[in-house]
């Protein structure tokens, strides 16, 4: 039955891709594809089909619980005694990413039926987000490394299209392209990883290659592997110093921010670092690097979310530090904790972005009654929204004390897992015994510990904020458009409440063993075949005691707490609309004045490079000095022909002879 | 199938069918062929007779059956060369005509016999004017790719390589954008400064060889001291290196497949220098491409061809200029690829040939499709055209993709297999090349973008969405783009066995150097 399904779930989506892109081409330009009755049924519908095949898997899996399943569809690239194949592999880990993407994927396909409706171009937006579910279905069931990029780079491609989907505007395209090219720094490391792991294990498939390397513990092959495979993942998963695509990458619809841009593709980083967690559990130092890499990621884009007034931008600076909580998860060898972060984020954010795009989409139908260009997405033109969006306010408020870190939701269980780890393997592992440049390991990680939970308290505050300025305080919207606010339709608030549902609920998943009721650690158990090994290679015990552990979850909840207090403090007071305040130039606004660094040290120098240098100086030399060259071979050649051809029978004789002699000469003498 | 191809007889007579079918069929269209300018105009009756265009597709469809039935009769597994025609032609010299193909040839005469009929299908309007004589000619310049391929007498593969030289030199002369004949001649120039020297080094080799034959078999097993083959290869290498633009003798490339029609632009582009290269240069002078300083030379010049390809695509404002200049960046690769002596990375660099051809026709059809609409190529006056022009968007993105290698399309297959193949044999070069990648995700990107996206600008409005011979050419160009991205073994498979031959050759032929470089993968 898995051979004839796995491939089915990818089909499915591709199917709609082909369908809902048809439906795009052939329709005219001038009619447009709004409200398509087909495309309504097929996108979201081949998204579900999806999601109950991949339920089905897992009601058969969890009887059968056993070793991954690979199957293989043929051929891809057969190269001498070498072959790629088209390998699909099915076990905990990707059964696991298969439901987030198909069931987060249905609830956004749904929602986006509201959302869109009224879009010209309703066709070829379902017809990208379905290609992007099948590119990111083959991400994560590929068996091999090669498979699997081509769906890191086909999701990467999907994004493109949808950050760009409104192309009339340059902004948007341009916020594509920069996604596009710093994903393919990402590529590039990735690219080399593979062929390392060719080098140095023979093998291109997950099971064997990886394992192969997992046994070179402390090679610096591994090391070199790990971070290579590294920058790929910082590149997808927007770390530092790659993370500056993904606030740009807000230009999409809301909807495709809430699928591609904070459940599912960005987390593909992290994905890949627990698949290949062998690896990294042979490198530790690279390991540290990651965990490193996350904590400052985490902590510094946690302070540029404070001072964001866009809604979504705040949500992508929010984003990229969870994402930076899932690596240093992953990092720290807590590998269930930081998948278990995942999925827990992919719930709540992709609320919160969903919510997000129901304020939004209120807004701007308000402003476009009143015939109104204010931005729909400031804050700052918000404020009391929860009096005319009872159902939006009330999901929103559940996901942010989640993102906050207050008990029983989703985030507190998954946040404070990853904490604690952290804490305990600077007690004891090959974590705290190996070194990042130099500094212990030890020191390293209960830097990144007070790291986490200083950004556990930003984010409690900006979340806090995002909260009071939207949702709460006094209306900013403008007398004449706040009569066109309005709930969003059904089609929208639910994907939306059942997300706010898995926001309770996510955090049973994985309940820690400290608490006395329920069945605990059932991710754990789960992934345990997956990562079991690289896990305890790592961190070999798990040494805190109960006292200590209690004390940690005591520390990371009245972080969450004090975060949410300040916040409500601090901005209880009123806040001046987008049009009468002045700009916001302060260098949190700015995001630390990272992108004009960028254009200037490092674009705008390429390009002057490119087109001064090279196109206008090297090129144009190159070809003066063949042309300058065949000028004067030509010019002598002439004078010389012209003198010859005097008609003078003797002296053509003579020439006739000199030839003669100097092509002989040549023919024989050459070589010997 | 094959029974029945066989059973006609079709291996002894493809071959020789494919060579001389276009120079029958030139004659026929330059006679038979109706000029359609003249009627439009109605300055001269009509003369009758056919559509010369019609007629010119007709021969190439032809062509590409004959191909289609030399590819049935193909057998994959068998070593040596296939279908082969001998008959004896100048005896003094001990030339013959010989003809032949193995795995290497065999997908090259396919893709090229293939992909011209569709160039000439989707660039239909591209040529208004004497079109009898542009059929005629077009004709003439297939027989000549062909019999590039094909040819296993090397003065016979000579003869190919200049009757390519003087159709194309015609085509871009006489119909070439006004003001722009120049290239031409610049074009034949720099061509004919290279095939002269591999003219004198041939001579030399076949003085060396008792002066008896000119077949590529006797050719491969002279023995020559490792200088003179340094020489020769040298020679060699200059030809084939002035004809696939390889930097720094690109500066033709770009003005001359600028200024050509689409179909001679294609066949400029199509990297018949690199199939050279592997076919002659490599087997017949092994221990000169074995010498450190030469191959180590090499190596960087084609990590500078990939890179500086890149970067000065990313500059221009031309679109055909930055097609021009991405060919120049993928000859690095196949370079790359084809001195690694790697299998992986030489059989990459066939398949990156096979792939340069596909996305450079539809790259071709769709810059000549923006310039018969509306004069100019120039990225910047352009804008918007998504909207306008949704096939001609479709079709531009997925030739982009292809061209910058994304996983799916065939330009990733080749791309993949070249730097999988240099990296066992040049760990560093191949880390450098990487890079490329990102480059060339950003020249691609730029086209793309100021082409179809943002606002619609001047010329965007005289633009029209692609009409149905060209959506149907390249439909077809599309469909070989994700075909061979998804499923390269049909082409993969022969190219596995014609590369493994030749890097035989290298490694043991007579001319083998004693210490070869390491094979081996390193642990």
């Amino acid at each position: 039955m898995i051979p004839t399904l796995l491939p089915l779930l990818i089909f499915l989506p591709l199917l709609g891709f082909l369908i809902n892109g048809a439906v795009a081409l052939f329709t005219p330009t001038d009619r447009g594809t709004a409200r398509h009755p087909l495309v309504s049924i097929v996108g979201p519908g081949v998204v579900l089909g999806a999601f109950a095949i991949a339920a089905t898997l897992f009601m058969r899996m969890r009887v059968a619980f056993g070793a991954p399943v690979i199957i293989s569809l043929g051929d891809w690239m057969p190269m001498q005694d070498v072959t790629v194949p088209w390998a699909l592999q099915l076990d905990q880990l990707s059964m696991l990413m298969t439901l987030v993407i198909t069931g987060v994927g249905s609830l956004i396909h749904v929602f986006s039926i509201g959302y869109m409706r009224d879009d010209a171009s309703y066709a070829r937006y379902f017809a990208y987000l379905n290609l992007f579910v099948a590119f990111m279905l083959v991400l994560v069931l590929g068996a091999n490394y090669p498979v699997m990029f081509l769906g890191w780079e086909g999701v990467g491609l999907a994004s493109y299209l949808l950050i760009g989907f409104w192309f009339s505007e340059r902004a948007n395209v341009e916020a594509g392209r920069k996604a596009f090219i710093v994903n393919r720094i990402g590529d590039a490391g990735l690219l080399a990883a593979m062929y390392f792991i060719w080098s140095a294990s023979q093998h291109l498939d997950f099971e064997v290659g990886n394992g192969a390397i997992g046994l070179l513990i402390g090679h610096p092959i591994a090391y070199v592997i790990a971070v290579c495979l590294l920058l790929g993942c910082i590149g997808k998963s927007a770390q530092i110093p790659l993370y500056i695509w993904l606030p740009d990458a807000m230009a999409g619809p809301t909807p495709v921010s809430a699928l591609i841009h904070a459940a599912t593709m960005v987390t593909a980083g992290v994905y890949m670092i627990t698949r290949a967690s062998p690896i990294f559990a042979a490198a530790p130092n690279a390991s540290l690097l990651v965990a490193a890499i996350g904590a400052i990621t985490a902590l510094f884009a946690a302070t540029i979310a404070l001072r964001q007034w866009d809604i979504k931008k705040v949500l992508a600076y929010s984003t990229v530090s969870q994402l930076g909580y899932m690596f240093v998860g992953v990092g720290a060898g807590a590998y269930t904790a930081g998948v278990f972060h995942l999925v827990t984020h992919a719930f709540f954010k992709a609320l919160l972005f969903l919510g997000a795009g129901s304020v939004i989409h209120a807004v701007q139908h308000a402003y476009h009654h009143a015939h109104r260009t204010d931005d729909p997405q400031d804050m700052r033109n918000m404020g009391g929204l929860a009096k005319h969006m009872p159902a939006t306010a009330t999901a929103m408020t559940l996901a942010t004390l989640a993102i906050a870190g207050v008990p029983p939701l989703a985030g507190f269980f998954s946040k404070d897992e990853i904490l604690s780890s952290v804490f305990s393997h600077a007690g004891g592992s090959a974590l705290a015994t190996a070194n990042l440049f130099g500094i212990p390991g030890r020191a390293v990680l209960y830097a990144i510990y007070g790291m986490g939970v200083l950004t556990a308290l930003l984010t409690a505050i900006y979340m806090t904020r995002l909260l009071l300025l939207t949702f709460f305080g006094r209306n900013r919207t403008g007398d004449d458009a706040q009569s066109g606010l309005h709930e969003a339709p059904m089609v929208m608030t639910a994907p939306v409440l059942a997300l706010g549902l898995l926001t309770v609920a996510g955090g049973w998943l994985n309940l820690p063993a400290l608490l006395p009721w329920g069945r605990t650690g059932l991710l754990e158990h789960w992934l345990a075949p997956v990562v079991g090994k690289a896990t305890t290679r790592l961190a070999p015990i798990h040494a805190l005691g109960h006292q200590m552990e209690w004390t940690l979850v005591a520390i990371a909840t009245s972080a969450g707490l004090i975060g949410i207090a300040t916040a409500v403090l601090l901005y209880r007071k009123p806040v001046a609309d987008a049009a009468s305040a002045p700009q916001d130039v302060s260098l949190l606004a700015r995001a630390y004045g990272v992108d004009a660094l960028v254009q200037r040290a490092i674009v705008q120098p390429l390009t002057w490079v490119a087109r001064v240098v090279l196109d206008r100086g090297i090129d144009r030399a190159i070809d003066k000095t063949f042309s300058g060259g065949g000028w004067l071979v030509t010019r002598t050649a002439s004078l010389f022909g012209t003198r010859l051809q005097d008609g003078d029978v003797g002296k053509y004789a003579w020439v006739l002879a000199a030839g003669a002699i100097v092509l002989i000469a040549a023919l024989t003498l050459v070589g010997n | 199938m094959r029974a029945l191809l066989l059973s006609m007889g079709v291996d002894r007579w493809v071959l020789p069918a494919l060579f001389a079918w276009p120079i029958v069929a030139a004659v026929l269209v330059r006679l038979l062929g109706r000029d359609v300018s003249r009627d439009d105009t109605g300055a001269e009756a009509p003369s009758g007779g056919p559509d010369a265009r019609t007629l010119t597709l007709g021969a190439l469809v032809i062509e590409a059956l004959l191909a289609l039935a030399l590819c049935a009769v193909f057998l994959n597994g068998k070593r040596g060369w296939q279908a082969r025609f001998d008959a004896p032609w100048i005896q003094d010299l001990g030339a013959t005509i010989s003809l032949g193909v193995d795995g290497l040839s065999m997908p090259l005469v396919v893709m090229t016999a293939l992909v011209l009929p569709i160039t000439l299908l989707g660039s239909w309007n591209n040529v208004r004017v004497r079109t009898p004589a542009f059929g005629a000619l077009a004709l003439l310049l297939t027989s000549g790719l062909i019999g590039v391929f094909i040819s296993i007498d090397v003065l016979l593969f000579y003869l190919s390589w200049e009757l390519m030289l003087i159709p194309t030199y015609l085509l871009v002369g006489v119909w070439s954008t006004a003001g722009k004949s120049q290239a031409a001649l610049r074009y034949v120039l720099f061509t004919v400064v290279g095939s002269l020297l591999m003219l004198v080094a041939l001579i030399a080799l076949w003085n060396k060889g008792q002066a008896s034959s000119f077949h590529y078999d006797h050719l491969s097993l002279v023995l020559l001291a490792p200088r003179t083959q340094l020489f020769m290869f040298l020679a060699f290498f200059t030809a084939f290196a002035v004809k696939s633009a390889l930097v720094p003798f690109h500066s033709w490339f770009p003005d001359a497949q600028g200024a050509a029609p689409t179909f001679a632009a294609v066949t400029i582009g199509l990297k018949v220098g690199a199939y050279g290269i592997l076919r002659f240069a490599l087997p017949f002078f092994p221990a000169a491409t074995a010498y450190p300083p030469l191959r180590q030379t090499i190596l960087v010049l084609s990590v500078i061809a990939i890179l500086y390809g890149a970067l000065v695509a990313m500059a221009q404002r031309d679109f055909k200029r930055l097609i021009s200049y991405s060919s120049i960046s993928h000859l690095g690769f196949i370079m790359l690829g084809a001195f690694s002596f790697v299998p992986q990375g030489v059989e990459g660099a066939a398949m990156s040939i096979i792939n340069s051809g596909i996305t450079t026709s539809a790259l071709f059809l769709l810059a000549g499709a923006l310039e018969d609409r509306t004069g100019t190529t120039d990225l910047e006056a352009f804008g918007g055209l998504a909207k306008r022009a949704p096939w001609f968007a479709l079709a531009l993105t997925m030739s982009m993709l292809a061209t910058i290698g994304l996983p799916g399309t065939s330009g990733f297959v080749g791309e993949w297999m070249v730097l999988f193949g240099s990296f066992v044999a040049n760990p560093y070069f191949t880390l450098v090349a990487i890079v490329g990648v990102v480059f060339a995700a950003a020249y691609g990107l730029r086209g793309v973008q100021y082409l179809l996206y943002a606002r619609t600008r001047d010329a965007s409005a005289l633009m029209v969405d692609l009409g149905a011979r060209e959506r149907l050419a390249l439909l077809l160009l599309m469909l070989a783009i994700v075909g061979l991205g998804i499923a390269p073994a049909p082409v993969l498979r022969p190219l596995q066995h014609g590369t493994s031959t030749l890097l035989e050759a290298v490694q043991f032929g007579p001319n083998a150097p004693i210490t070869m470089p390491t094979m081996s993968q390193t642990p």
